[in-house]
């Protein structure tokens, strides 16, 4: 097991430096730079060529691109992600913040959207092709169908709006003293907005996969040896029938960083999602690397924990060598 | 199942910690950061939004991030936030009324020329943020030292100043140690030596610098001053951009964090009176319907620059009012000389096609007039020879297309920087009414390019939509003749500035401006389309605080002492 996790970690660096190539090249390739966006047009009239050159030579965009990625990734492998060149910080710092601000609503979205996906598909998988079940069926469909901001803006209507339960937005409230409640009650609605679709997907495949289960024979003994019907469903059948959900599961943590660009944009949450976004608009290359850089390792990390979560639900799934 | 319940590893335990982990994870991050070190505490959460009495908590919203800029208020570009806010932490020498009619005084009480001299007297008392006097080595540091510096971006500042105060120009190429003109001979009252006797064009180009304290960023060496090794602007990388921005103005700096908050608390030693605010919390929003659904539940109190679309809706809320822009820019097409433009009839053609105002009745939403000069603020009024040119007649406009020999074949390229979906019915009503006199357009989108396009001549386009400023005085106006890459300096043009920027007497200075305006409106370098519109909402909870929104250089257009926010 533990040879098998060494070599899984392992294995992330050359996927690490295959990801920040890509990357590198594709924002280096694309048109413009940091210097055209940080510009104001009114101040066009000021400005010369030599002005422009000048700028670029001092922010080191005159030199090739792979030079420009050489220099970057030795900086990178000795921990300095470099300056970000529209927030005037350490790269580390600006995204260190992001990350801190959008955690808290992905870790809400993904416990939400993982009990109540699996708690609903166990439902409705328990009842299928009733009344309940097609309600949920419904919902499931709903929530894979309707884009994540436009349930978004449905909450801040009806919850924040109408109802006044919770804040439109933001991350904490202007001139209140930081304290959890108010700090959770920003993260709520996000967080919700996050979960939405993911809940849906995740019922599905509870649902379908815990179907398949309940028809086996195993089902069969268990009951015949007088198992009452919740340990045979619990740890039976779902059970057996993780595997394709934990699959899902070690997927939820990219598509969060890619739904949170939209739900932080319409919440203003100062997550991940909307600093990337500023960061490729302002052609901010070292702030955009480390962006890259640090949700790659998340994201190879959570895969990382499925794999593992494998051998949890599944006793006959060993990583050892052979 | 004994293998597995003999592991370390075991599926209960991994089970439980994942629990634990995760909601662990969620409450260290939901845990409050902690308060920065030496804030002071912190009133109850009942008190914080709003009370009875004068104070409370004002929260201020504003379509864009804060990562834009940092605290060093030393750039002053129009759109920014310190455009609307420099106020709060920083003064000028000058304010100017907001109907730009009357320069007033700041941190200079007066101020008298004599000849190519300016001498202002500076008001005594005032104290920065830190408790520190302010002393005319400020205003000779802030002018003298800072603006000019060679090593300091030169974008905004400098060019402002070349060529008015004496040796500035010297001091800013790096030909000479310091700034000549300008001598501070007591700690109230600084003296400007000027190559010309300019007047009220001087008093506007003190306008865009905020005053800066020489005891804090004196001690960071002026060779660190520019940029550095990771490309930054080393003036910028200082605690002094990142945290303090200690200035003079009524509101300290008390909590920063980009892109998120900007909290201010009230400076008590104000030399214009304390401050009825508790707190004030500038709040970017990048989604402006976010900022308008934060307005519509009452947690954002003044929100500016609000969506053109959400109008109708603000104006359906009881509980705020709007405010509508006020200021010298407006949106404009700058016309390309060098090619299919260089008649003037040509271009005249084009300004008479135009319904302006039906632009600003169908696309605006009647929240701007449109263009009526191209100088029309201030104390300068409108010329009504030179509104003529802005009135909508397509016959007369057909008839000068035909007279300055137009192509009606030739299809006019329009060049901007993107094709926003904002600004896209717009763009069609422009077509349609260009199309109505016979001139065939197509877009001409830049994009990221934009900057290097525009800077880097020949153009695939024609003409350029982009915004556009008139300038408070006449001296503003230079740039409308002298832009190389629009064409050819106009050399009468810019006598007539020349001449302009002189004249003391008021009245000869009126009907010189509106001489300026006619001959404008008659070349049409620019076609003037309307006011940048400005929609902003400021909820009725604002007391006492006459919010006078404009698109232009003023250091404030709030009673910032007086307003307070009611329960």
């Amino acid at each position: 097991m533990s040879t098998y996790v060494l070599r899984r970690i392992l294995l992330v660096f050359p996927l690490l430096l295959g990801a920040t190539i890509i990357n590198y090249t594709i924002f280096a390739l694309s048109p413009g730079d940091p210097v055209s966006a940080m510009i104001d047009p009114f101040e066009l009239s000021a400005m010369t060529e030599e002005d422009l050159q000048e700028a670029r030579e001092a922010l080191g965009l005159n030199r090739p691109i792979p030079v420009r990625y050489l220099l970057w990734l030795g900086e990178a492998i000795r921990g300095n992600l470099g300056y970000s060149i529209w927030f005037n910080t350490p790269v580390f710092e600006v995204m260190l913040r992001a990350l801190g601000n959008s955690m808290p609503v992905m870790i809400f979205a993904i416990l939400v959207s993982t009990i109540a996906g699996i708690t609903l598909g166990i439902i409705s998988a328990l009842k299928p092709y009733s009344f309940l079940d097609s309600i949920l069926t419904t919902f499931a469909f709903a929530g894979v169908a309707v884009p994540g901001f436009f349930f978004a803006l449905l909450l801040i209507y009806a919850v924040a709006i109408r109802l006044d339960l919770l804040p439109t937005g933001g991350v904490t409230t202007p001139g209140l003293d930081p304290s959890f409640k108010d700090r959770f009650a920003h993260i709520i609605l996000p967080g919700f907005a996050l979960a939405y679709e993911s809940t849906g997907s995740l019922l599905r495949y509870t649902r379908s996969s815990l179907l398949e289960v309940l028809s086996l024979d195993y089902m069969t003994t268990a009951r015949a040896k007088g198992l009452v019907e919740r340990v045979v469903i619990l740890r039976h059948g779902l059970r057996n029938a993780l595997l394709p959900i934990i699959t899902i599961l070690g997927l939820r943590l990219p598509s969060m960083f890619g739904g949170a660009v939209l739900i932080e944009t319409v919440f203003n949450y100062p997550g991940v999602g909307l600093t990337l976004v500023q960061a490729v608009n302002m052609r901010d290359y070292p702030l955009m690397m480390g962006g890259v850089l640090i949700t790659a390792i998340l994201v190879l990390l959570s895969n990382l924990l499925a794999d593992l979560l494998y051998t949890v639900a599944d006793p006959r799934i060993r990583y050892e060598e052979s | 199942m004994q293998r597995f319940e003999s592991n370390d590893f075991s599926r209960r335990n991994f089970l439980k910690g994942s629990v634990i982990a995760a909601a662990g994870g969620l409450l260290a991050a939901c845990a409050p950061a902690a308060a920065p070190a030496g804030e002071a505490p912190a009133a109850d959460e009942g008190d914080a939004m709003a009370s009875d009495r004068m104070g409370g908590t004002l929260v201020f919203g504003y379509p864009q991030k804060t990562s834009y800029q940092d605290l060093l208020a030393m750039e002053h570009n129009a759109g920014n936030r310190r455009y609307y806010l420099v106020g709060l932490t920083h003064n000028c020498l000058v304010n100017i009324s907001t109907d730009y009619t009357t320069w007033l005084p700041e941190l200079a009480e007066n101020w008298e020329f004599d000849g190519n001299d300016a001498t202002f007297n500076l008001r005594q008392g005032v104290k920065w943020h830190d408790g520190e006097p302010f002393t005319s080595a400020d205003v000779e540091f802030t002018i003298g030292r800072l603006v000019g510096h060679p090593n300091v971006n030169q974008w905004n500042g400098v060019r402002h100043f070349k060529g008015i105060i004496e040796g500035m120009t010297e001091f800013s190429e790096g030909e000479a140690d310091a700034v000549t003109g300008i001598s501070a001979p007591d700690d109230h009252t600084i003296v400007f030596h000027m190559t010309n006797p300019y007047r009220a064009a001087f008093l506007e180009k003190l306008l865009n610098f905020p005053i800066m304290p020489k005891h804090l960023l004196s001690q960071y060496p002026e060779e660190q001053w520019g940029i550095d090794e990771q490309g930054q602007q080393g003036l910028k990388n200082t605690p002094y951009a990142k945290e303090q921005g200690i200035g003079t103005g009524p509101f300290k700096v008390s909590n920063y964090i980009p892109d998120q908050i900007v909290e201010y608390e009230p400076f008590d030693d104000y030399w214009g009176g304390k401050p009825q605010l508790d707190k004030l919390a500038f709040v970017p929003y990048t989604d402006q319907l976010a900022m308008a659904a934060a307005v519509e539940k009452g947690e954002c109190h003044i929100a500016i620059r609000t969506p053109q679309s959400e109008y109708e809706r603000f104006q359906g809320m009881d509980h705020v009012d709007i405010v509508l822009n006020h200021g010298p820019s407006a949106f404009a097409w700058y016309h390309n000389l060098r090619y299919v433009l260089n008649d003037k009839r040509v271009r005249q053609g084009l300004s008479l096609a135009l319904d302006r105002e039906q632009i600003a009745k169908d696309f605006f939403f009647g929240t701007v007039e449109g263009a009526k000069a191209p100088l029309w603020y201030g104390d300068y009024g409108i010329s009504p020879d030179s509104a003529q040119w802005y009135e909508y007649n397509p016959e007369r406009a057909r008839q000068l297309l035909e007279e300055g020999g137009w192509d009606f074949d030739y299809t006019f390229r329009l060049g901007m920087s993107s094709l926003s979906p904002t600004y896209e019915p717009l763009y069609a009503i422009l077509r349609e009414m260009w199309d109505a006199v016979g001139v065939k357009t197509e877009f001409h989108v830049m994009a990221a390019e934009y900057t290097n396009i525009l800077n880097n001549p020949p153009h695939d386009f024609d003409t350029l939509f982009s915004g556009y400023g008139w300038g408070l005085t006449p001296g503003g106006f230079i740039h409308n003749f002298t832009d190389p890459r629009w064409g050819d300096v106009d050399e009468e043009g810019v006598a007539m500035v020349d001449e302009l920027i002189l004249i003391e007497d008021p009245e000869e200075l009126r009907e010189g401006a509106l001489r300026l305006q006619e001959y404008a409106a008659d070349l049409q370098r620019h076609c003037v389309i309307a006011q940048v519109p400005g929609i902003h909402v400021v909820s009725k909870q604002v007391q006492n605080g006459t919010v006078v929104p404009v698109y232009g250089p003023r250091t404030s257009w709030i009673d910032w002492v007086n307003v307070y926010v009611s329960a």
